[in-house]
C-alpha cells in the first residue's frame, strides 16, 4: 500500500516536473522567436520590401469576408464608434443623475483617449491583422511551405514574422487616428444629438479637457501594443502542428494570449505615464 | 433618481435604486453577457460548420468569427446598455 502511494507521488512529481520544463523551455522558445523577429526587422525593411508593402495593402483592406465589410479600417472604426457611444449613454445618462451631465465632454476627451480607444483598438488589432496573420501562417506552416522558402534560401523568420510586424506598425498609424476620430464623433453625436445636449456645452468642456500630451501617449501606446500583438500572432502562426484544426486552434490561442499581454501593456504604459502626476487638472 | 433621495436616511433604503428595483442594474450587466454567449457561439458554429478551403480556411474562419463575434458584440452592448440605463438611472 505505502509502495503504491509512494510510486503515485513519484509519477506525480516527475510528470509535474515534466510539465513545468515543457512550459519553461516553451517560454524559451517564444522569447528566443521574438528576439530573432526583431533582429530581422532591418533585414525585412530592406531586402524584402515588395512583400512588405503588399502586407501592408493586405492588412489595411483585410482578405475574404473581411474585406466585403470594409477590411480592417471599417471593423475598428466600427468597434470604437461603439465604445464611444458608450460614452455618450453612460457618462451623461451617470453624470446627469448626479447634475454634471455637462461634463459629459470631458468624459469623452479622458476616458477615450486614455482608457477606451487604446482598449479597443488592441481588442480589434488582434481580432482582425493578429489573428490574420496567424491564420496564414499557419496554413503555411501546416502546408510546409515556410520548410519550402527555407531550402529556397529565403530566410523565413524576416520574410514571414518580421515584415508582418512592420507591416502592422506602419498600419496602426491610420487606423489609430480612425479609431480616436470615430470615438470622439460617436460620442459626440450621441450626447448632443440623441441626449440633447447643447453642442457648445459640449464642446467647450471637451476641448477644455482634451490634452494633445494624452493623444499622443495613447498614440505610442497603441504602437508598442501592435509590435506584441503581431509577435504573438506570427509566433503562434509559425509553430503550429496538426492540420487544418491546428491552425485553428493555433488562431483561438493566439487571439486569448495577444489580448491579455496586450491588456496588461496598456496597464503598465498607464502606470508609467500617468500613475505618478496624473497629468490632470480639473481646473482646467 | 435625485441624489437627495439616497441622502436623507429617513428614506427606507430601496429609494436609492431605479424604479426596476435594486437588482435591475446587476441584470443590466448580466442580460448582454446572455446574449452575447449565445450569439458568440451561433456565430462560430455557422462559420465551422461552413468552412472549406483547407488549413488555411479554418484559419480565416477563425479570423471571421473572432471579428463577428467581437462587432456583434460591441453592438449589442451598446444597445442593451442604452435601453437598460433608462430603467436603473
Amino acid at each position: 500500500m505505502s509502495a503504491d502511494v509512494s510510486g503515485g507521488t513519484h509519477r506525480w512529481l516527475r510528470r509535474s516536473a515534466t510539465d513545468f520544463a515543457t512550459a519553461w523551455n516553451r517560454i524559451g522558445g517564444q522569447a528566443r522567436f521574438y528576439a530573432s523577429t526583431l533582429a530581422a526587422v532591418p533585414d525585412a525593411v530592406l531586402h524584402y520590401r515588395t512583400e512588405l508593402l503588399r502586407l501592408i495593402a493586405q492588412m489595411g483592406l483585410g482578405s475574404g469576408a473581411l474585406a466585403v465589410v470594409g477590411g480592417t479600417v471599417a471593423i475598428v472604426g466600427f468597434l470604437t464608434m461603439t465604445t464611444g457611444a458608450l460614452v455618450a449613454v453612460q457618462g451623461y445618462n451617470q453624470l446627469a443623475s448626479v447634475g454634471f451631465e455637462a461634463l459629459t465632454g470631458f468624459a469623452s476627451a479622458f476616458f477615450n483617449v486614455r482608457l477606451i480607444v487604446p482598449g479597443t483598438t488592441s481588442v480589434a488589432l488582434s481580432a482582425t491583422i493578429g489573428a490574420g496573420a496567424t491564420a496564414q501562417l499557419g496554413a503555411m506552416r501546416i502546408n510546409e511551405e515556410i520548410d519550402a522558402l527555407e531550402v529556397i534560401g529565403i530566410r523565413s523568420v524576416a520574410y514571414l514574422a518580421a515584415t508582418r510586424v512592420v507591416a502592422g506598425v506602419i498600419v496602426v498609424i491610420p487606423l489609430y487616428c480612425i479609431a480616436v476620430m470615430m470615438a470622439f464623433l460617436a460620442a459626440r453625436f450621441g450626447t448632443t444629438a440623441i441626449y440633447g445636449q447643447g453642442s457648445g456645452v459640449y464642446d467647450h468642456y471637451f476641448d477644455t479637457f482634451l490634452s494633445p500630451a494624452d493623444l499622443i501617449w495613447s498614440f505610442f501606446q497603441c504602437l508598442a501594443m501592435t509590435v506584441v500583438i503581431m509577435l504573438v500572432h506570427t509566433y503562434y502562426g509559425f509553430t503550429a502542428t496538426g492540420g487544418p484544426a491546428g491552425v485553428g486552434e493555433a488562431v483561438g490561442r493566439a487571439v486569448r494570449t495577444s489580448m491579455v499581454v496586450a491588456a496588461v501593456e496598456i496597464v503598465m504604459i498607464s502606470l508609467a505615464v500617468y500613475g505618478q502626476t496624473g497629468n490632470f487638472n480639473l481646473a482646467g | 433618481m435625485p441624489l437627495a433621495d439616497c441622502t436623507t436616511l429617513s428614506k427606507p433604503r430601496r429609494s436609492c435604486h431605479g424604479p426596476a428595483g435594486p437588482y435591475a442594474e446587476v441584470e443590466t450587466v448580466m442580460m448582454p453577457g446572455r446574449i452575447l454567449a449565445s450569439s458568440a457561439g451561433l456565430i462560430a458554429c455557422y462559420k465551422g460548420i461552413s468552412v472549406d478551403g483547407g488549413p488555411a480556411g479554418v484559419g480565416n474562419a477563425v479570423n471571421e468569427t473572432v471579428v463577428f463575434t467581437f462587432m456583434v458584440l460591441f453592438a449589442i452592448n451598446v444597445i442593451v446598455t442604452a435601453v437598460g440605463i433608462q430603467f436603473t438611472v
